[in-house]
């Protein structure tokens, strides 16, 4: 799947022009605040499509502790989801906190 | 009858004392020990010799060298598997790793123009590999337990051959070359060898067609260059034992015998003995090798029998293969074998058998000098055996420690003290 490495081209694009990047990633994370997923625990990548031969490949390479962790997150937003609630304010993601699987 | 000199003289008594170690010179760059040949040809040959083959894989992970020769080649840090494997193949170039139970080999065949290329990337494989799980889940482990199977299942002798270097060495030489499938090798287990393996102290360039200053110019600007100092792996010290292995095959498979016999130190005598018996390779392609006892004890029993010199840094093996179609007939092979070895040690060679002998064994060795470059570290061939300790190294080894493995109709294929 050729999204994956169009999307990290394109960023690591803007990320290389000071002008780009000064518009862009403030606009991402107004983007990712409006968003909400973070504040139902999830990561973004938890969010790719998952039912393809590249996101199955990748999952299945994950360490196991990432692995879980991942499905723990699932299935925490599909509770909240379910019950139209949001994680309490300070067990939601927070930016800082956010970083890609290993 | 046919002496040497006079077919040499017929033949225009060509020179035989050119050999290639004569053109091998040997320097020193970035630490490491290169031992080149500039021959001028078209396809210029580098191989990274790397002494961490079976015999030092540590106890608890049995196995890992099998593992770390089926890396090689991988994702690295500086670029993944597929970018090596497509760029070799724009420069029309081959990589290739092979296992002994003393070396791991990595080496590339290319094109003059592209030897920068390929020191790079050997530097690279083995200073930056990233040795992902997900690589041996998927690849290198199934890699390994397919070739594991494969010899198995194609070769009794091999079974065989693998099962008399354990009776005879137990440990370190006594390691099989290939992982068996069952053993648990994790991938920090692989790191943690790669690590001790792949340093100056291990390793040895040997480099075919490539100009000496070029070369040691190349390895300096290399990964190869920050490579660790490191030191030697660690081997048990090689002891010798008797014994016997028994292992059951299908029926319908060939039945093999291997009788082995090992020695420490190293015995420039056994080659010339492993050729008077008779080795695998013949002198006239589809020819039975009529003159060797061995040949004939094959014929007489129905059976192929041959005999090979495996030669170590620390000890050696003399081994007899017998392969025959039924238990009965290779059981009577391994007896006719043993006897063709006894009456070497009983009455000493005709000068002319001995010199039939040696000449074949010197050109065993310069041949496999010239097939693979990695054989120069290899011992050379001592050519001024006498007949006298010929017999005297055959007496030794009849009498010495014999290890003897057998595959397939186990009730009926001879034990070892049916055969002495």
């Amino acid at each position: 799947m050729s999204t994956f490495t169009q999307l990290e081209a394109i960023s690591k694009y803007i990320l290389s022009k000071p002008l780009l990047k000064s518009v862009f990633v403030p606009a991402s994370r107004v983007f990712t605040e409006f968003a909400g997923y973070r504040k139902m625990g999830l990561k973004t990548e938890d969010l790719f499509i998952e039912e393809n031969d590249v996101m199955q490949a990748a999952i299945r390479r994950l360490p196991p502790k990432e692995s879980y962790e991942r499905v723990y997150r699932i299935a925490t937003a599909m509770q909240l989801s379910l019950s139209h609630k949001l994680l309490p304010k300070h067990e939601q993601l927070k930016p800082e906190e956010v970083s890609q699987y290993s | 009858m046919l002496s040497k000199s006079s077919i040499l003289r017929t033949s225009g008594g060509l020179s035989t004392k050119r050999t290639m170690a004569r053109f091998l010179s040997t320097t020193e760059a970035s630490g490491l020990k290169v031992s080149s040949i500039e021959d001028s040809r078209p396809v210029s040959e580098i191989s990274l010799v790397v002494r961490a083959g079976s015999r030092y894989e540590p106890k608890h992970a049995d196995g890992v060298a099998h593992y770390l020769e089926k890396f090689a080649y991988k994702n690295t840090q500086a670029r993944s598997g597929l970018r090596l494997t497509r760029e070799s193949e724009l420069l029309g170039g081959q990589l290739s790793s092979s296992l002994t139970r003393e070396n791991l080999i990595l080496t590339a065949k290319f094109l003059r123009e592209d030897l920068p290329y390929f020191v790079n990337a050997l530097g690279d494989v083995v200073e930056n590999t990233i040795y992902n799980k997900y690589e041996l889940d998927e690849e290198v482990a199934p890699l390994a337990k397919l070739e594991y199977e494969l010899a198995h299942s194609t070769s009794s002798a091999y079974v065989a051959l693998e099962a008399a270097h354990q009776v005879a060495f137990h440990t370190g030489l006594g390691n099989s070359i290939l992982s068996h499938p069952l053993n648990p090798v994790s991938i920090d287990a692989i790191k943690n060898y790669a690590r001790e393996a792949y340093a100056k102290a291990n390793i040895q360039i040997v480099a075919r067609g490539i100009d000496e200053s070029d070369l040691s110019a190349l390895i300096g600007s290399s990964k190869l260059s920050s490579l660790s100092a490191g030191s030697p792996l660690e081997t048990p010290s090689t002891s010798v034992h008797s014994g016997e292995a028994r292992i059951r095959a299908a029926p319908g498979n060939v039945n093999a015998v291997v009788i082995a016999f090992p020695t420490t130190g190293s015995s420039a005598a056994n080659s010339i003995l492993a050729q008077h018996l008779g080795t695998a390779v013949h002198s006239v392609k589809w020819s039975l090798g009529g003159s060797t006892p061995l040949g004939v004890a094959g014929r007489k029993t129905g059976t192929t029998i041959y005999a090979t010199n495996a030669a170590y840094s620390d000890a050696s093996l003399l081994y007899l293969t017998v392969e025959g179609p039924t238990a009965a007939a290779a059981k009577a092979g391994a007896i006719e074998a043993v006897n063709a070895l006894k009456a070497v040690a009983a009455t000493e060679l005709t000068s002319e058998q001995l010199t039939r002998a040696t000449a074949k064994a010197k050109f065993a060795n310069a041949e496999a000098l010239e097939s693979s470059l990695s054989t120069v570290i290899t011992p050379a061939v001592d050519t001024s055996i006498t007949a006298a300790t010929l017999k005297e190294t055959a007496a030794a080894l009849t009498s010495g420690k014999v290890a003897l493995a057998v595959v397939g109709q186990v009730t009926e294929l001879p034990y070892l003290d049916e055969l002495f």
